[in-house]
């Protein structure tokens, strides 16, 4: 090897000793390499651009014992409206649905069902629906009820009162129970239909958390839609502004793959309490009654 | 830029007097600044399919999912203590006790086997019902990220006088001999517990190390004719199908240095020539586990049930203690659920024990023991593990035996400590050779449970016998290629390729494409959308009784009925 013998004199003036270095690479190939990875980024986006869909299983993050979700979804007792909440019931005589009809399963309280609509903003304009819940309702809780033996009523139950005589005679009146529109939904057992929510498992495609649900009922015994809302109308107050009365909002998040549903109404100034977590603060929806 | 100075061109008579005509040449260069565009640098081809493929090969990410069925023949019966599981968990044999019995015998209801735990079971079993598919069970994903040379264990020839052999996991493979004679030569034959792994014209070599040591009566072998490194004769005795755990090594002195039943282990060496690179390595895998139990999502595969039989029984008011009352209880059923995890797995970062990119991930079921049925920690015995370890031949039920509960490296200590991300655990041995650049799997490794004895006991006893099963279950991601290939030069190999300094090359298997098979089962595919591969996996999660030295039938399903069940 060829060794330079190179002496290098300290003076008062210089600080720096500047060492040429010669390449023998071209460096304009690294450019070279950053138009191919770009080549390729424009490919893939052009033609094959990947799009994540994959959906996770969401669970409710509810303030009550064992995350448990509570529905309760009201019908009208009267005609015109109150602006009383004690004027709504969870039971399904009021639309036609009968004792008789939830006992013996009958096809009007088997294909009746709730839908829940979830919109991407509370606007009632240009708004879409990115996903829906079917809510059947024989998934109901148990309400105690009478055993009519009146033929001029609705729930009149010849056949379930006889026998309900011939086992106690004398234990009149008699009850038994029927579902109602009122859920309790755990992670465990029948009720574990509808607890857990399906849902994008990343951002890439819908970056939305907030979603807001709206309510409607089908019913199977008169072929009508029943529109719900989420409080109760106050009298002859028949034109709602959907923000106001039409939506809870649910909340998801993606860190834990969790949700909560939140009151959503100008009372609330659009950010209510957290509901759905206890009996005391189910999500309530009651009947819209027209005019 | 132009040349600013002017120029004249004059022949060369008139440049002065006398001088003469000649011709002048100005040469013009041309210099570019710029370089023409290749065809190929100017077009991309698009091709949906190679844009496909390219992905495909270049992703990391891994969704698996699958399903899992525990599969149990619950035959191990005991005297009941705890009253929530005597009054409504317990299949009481022989049926019928009283309801004012604090304790009775019988069998765990099949829900302390299943992943779903319906209530609390126990009086010590802290249910929620969010968890309750985990109670039982926790499912984590893992890798191989080390392997373990100094496992203790254990190789027990003879029961009844605990004749045997220890060793590490290091050492190699245990054996014992008997001299037999084979076409009028004297032979020593080695009987292994597990597969032998040796091949015609190899070689084994003898241990002789500190950590192996003969147990009981036996001697140690460490030496043949003479020498520790010793070839191979002949494979297999007179039984059927017996070769590749039985191999014969023909003796110079037939009587000296050993008797029958004597111990010792061996590493196999396939080139005499190459020892450093051909003698085989043998080590314990330590899995890694790179999820937390949170990240599991366990749920019933619909209404799947098993094709085996469900046997129940209904207990009267007078026939249930503690409380009196009546109920039914489970003893066998086979549910299935599915499994799969909310958080992604990008192996792209990780390299195996080899330092290899990864061609396996696991799913490592750890037992949860919420409601406390299997012997844990407490506070007066904080160290004791809730699952110890144990190989295929600790827990044969014909005559070989592990000292179980004293090989305890497990560190499991649920329900009291929950395993987390990064936590390791231990996994197969294994058998790896350098120059083959290939591992073997000897044995897998397995759980052992124990019955907590305040919940049942053995007439006051630990009840002995205990359920075991195989924690880690295989998922393949990729394959490595049969063949080997070599080369001389480091810049064209790839990463994973080894120096091979006894023929002077780099040799390395290759790693297949998805989709490619080079035989019927070498080979992965799997779907790959969304940017993710999915790897499905159906785990039959096998839960085997270890009856010891008992009567495998306690049931009495042969045996005389002691009472009618409609009395």
């Amino acid at each position: 090897m060829t060794v330079n013998k190179i002496r290098i004199r300290a003076t008062t003036g210089d600080t720096n000793i500047v060492i040429p270095i010669a390449t023998t690479f071209d460096e304009s190939m690294g450019k070279s390499d950053a138009l191919n990875l770009w080549d390729l980024d424009q490919v893939q986006n052009n033609i094959n651009p990947i799009l994540d869909f994959e959906t996770e299983r969401f669970s409710p993050r509810t303030i009550g014992p064992n995350f448990k979700i509570f529905y309760s979804l009201l019908f009208a007792t009267q005609p015109q409206p109150t602006g009383t909440l004690s004027d709504y019931s969870p039971d399904y005589t009021y639309v036609g649905i009968t004792y008789p009809d939830i006992k013996d399963r009958k096809n009007n309280f088997i294909k009746s069902f709730f839908k829940f609509d979830f919109y991407g903003s509370p606007e009632t304009t240009g708004n879409k629906v990115f996903f829906s819940i079917i809510l059947p309702i024989n998934n109901g809780t148990a309400i105690s009820r009478q055993i009519s033996n009146d033929p001029a009523d609705p729930n009149y139950d010849s056949l379930a009162y006889q026998n309900a005589y011939a086992e106690d005679p004398l234990g009149a009146p008699y009850f038994y129970d029927v579902e109602s529109s009122n859920f309790e939904f755990s992670s465990v057992g029948k009720s574990k239909e509808n607890y857990y929510i399906q849902w994008l498992k990343n951002d890439f495609v819908i970056p939305n958390i907030d979603f807001y649900m709206s309510c409607k009922f089908f019913n199977a015994s008169s072929g009508k839609i029943h529109r719900f809302i989420n409080k109760p109308q106050q009298v002859t107050q028949y034109t709602l502004k959907g923000r106001d009365f039409f939506y809870y909002r649910i909340r998801f998040d993606r860190s834990n793959y969790t949700y909560k549903f939140y009151e959503y109404n100008d009372s609330v100034g659009m950010n209510g309490a957290e509901v759905g977590g206890t009996t005391g603060t189910p999500i309530e929806f009651v009947e819209y009654i027209n005019p | 830029m132009s040349y600013t100075e002017p120029i004249r061109i004059v022949r060369g008579s008139q440049k002065y007097q006398g001088a003469l005509d000649k011709d002048v040449v100005i040469s013009q260069t041309l210099e570019t600044t710029t370089r023409d565009v290749l065809e190929g640098e100017r077009n991309a081809v698009v091709n949906l399919n190679e844009q496909y493929f390219l992905e495909k090969e270049e992703c990391t990410s891994y969704r698996p999912y699958g399903k899992i069925s525990p599969l149990v023949d619950n035959t191990i019966s005991g005297d009941v203590k705890d009253s929530k599981m005597l009054g409504y968990w317990t299949y009481y044999y022989p049926p019928t006790p009283l309801a004012t019995e604090t304790q009775a015998p019988g069998y765990p209801a099949i829900s302390f086997f299943d992943f779903f735990t319906p209530t609390g079971m126990t009086n010590l079993h802290g249910y929620s019902e969010p968890t309750s598919y985990k109670g039982n069970w926790k499912i984590y994903q893992s890798y191989v990220v080390s392997g373990n040379t100094k496992v203790n264990m254990e190789y027990y020839t003879n029961q009844p006088t605990d004749d045997g052999v220890g060793f590490n996991s290091g050492d190699g493979i245990p054996f014992s001999v008997s001299g037999v004679t084979i076409n009028g030569k004297e032979a020593l034959q080695f009987i292994c517990p597990v597969e032998h792994g040796l091949l015609n014209g190899e070689y084994i070599v003898l241990q002789n190390s500190v950590t192996v040591f003969p147990i009981g009566t036996t001697n140690l072998i460490t030496q043949i004719n003479g020498s520790s490194q010793v070839p191979i004769f002949s494979f297999g005795n007179e039984e059927y199908g017996n070769e590749k755990k039985t191999f014969n090594v023909l003796l110079r002195e037939p009587t000296a240095g050993w008797t029958d039943g004597d111990v010792g282990v061996f590493k196999r060496l396939s080139d005499p020539d190459n020892s450093g690179e051909t003698t085989s390595r043998y080590y314990v895998h330590t899995h890694k586990l790179l999820t937390d139990v949170e990240d599991s999502v366990i749920d019933r595969a619909a209404f799947e049930l098993g094709v085996y039989t469900k046997r129940q029984r209904y207990y009267r008011d007078d026939q249930s203690p503690p409380f009196g009352s009546g109920h039914t209880v489970v003893k066998n059923q086979t549910e299935s659920y599915l499994w799969n995890f909310n958080k992604d797995l990008d192996v792209g970062g990780y390299l195996n024990n080899l330092n290899m990119p990864l061609s396996n991930i696991y799913i490592t079921v750890l037992v949860g023991n919420e409601p406390r049925v299997w012997r844990t920690s407490d506070p007066s015995n904080p160290n004791v593990t809730t699952a110890g370890i144990g190989w295929s031949w600790n827990f044969k039920p014909d005559g070989y035996i592990d000292l179980y509960p004293a090989n305890n490296y497990e560190q499991l200590f649920t329900p009291n400590t929950i395993p987390k991300k990064g936590d390791n655990f231990l996994g197969a041995f294994v058998e790896y050779n350098e120059f083959e650049l290939k591992e073997r799997t000897i044995s897998d490794i397995f759980h052992r449970l124990t019955f907590n004895s305040n919940m049942m006991d053995d007439g006051g006893d630990v009840i002995r016998e205990g359920y075991f099963y195989p924690p880690h279950h295989t998922i393949p991601i990729r394959k490595y290629s049969q063949s080997i290939m070599t080369y001389k030069d480091y810049r064209f190999v790839p990463p994973h390729a080894i120096f091979s300094t006894y023929d002077n090359l780099w040799r390395w298997r290759t790693i297949y494409e998805i989709g490619f098979f080079d035989e019927e089962d070498n080979g992965v595919e799997y779907p790959f959308v969304n940017g993710y591969h999915y790897t499905y996996k159906n785990i039959n999660f096998f839960i085997k009784p270890e009856l010891l030295d008992k009567s495998f039938l306690t049931d009495g399903i042969i045996g005389p009925l002691e009472s009618d069940d409609c009395e």
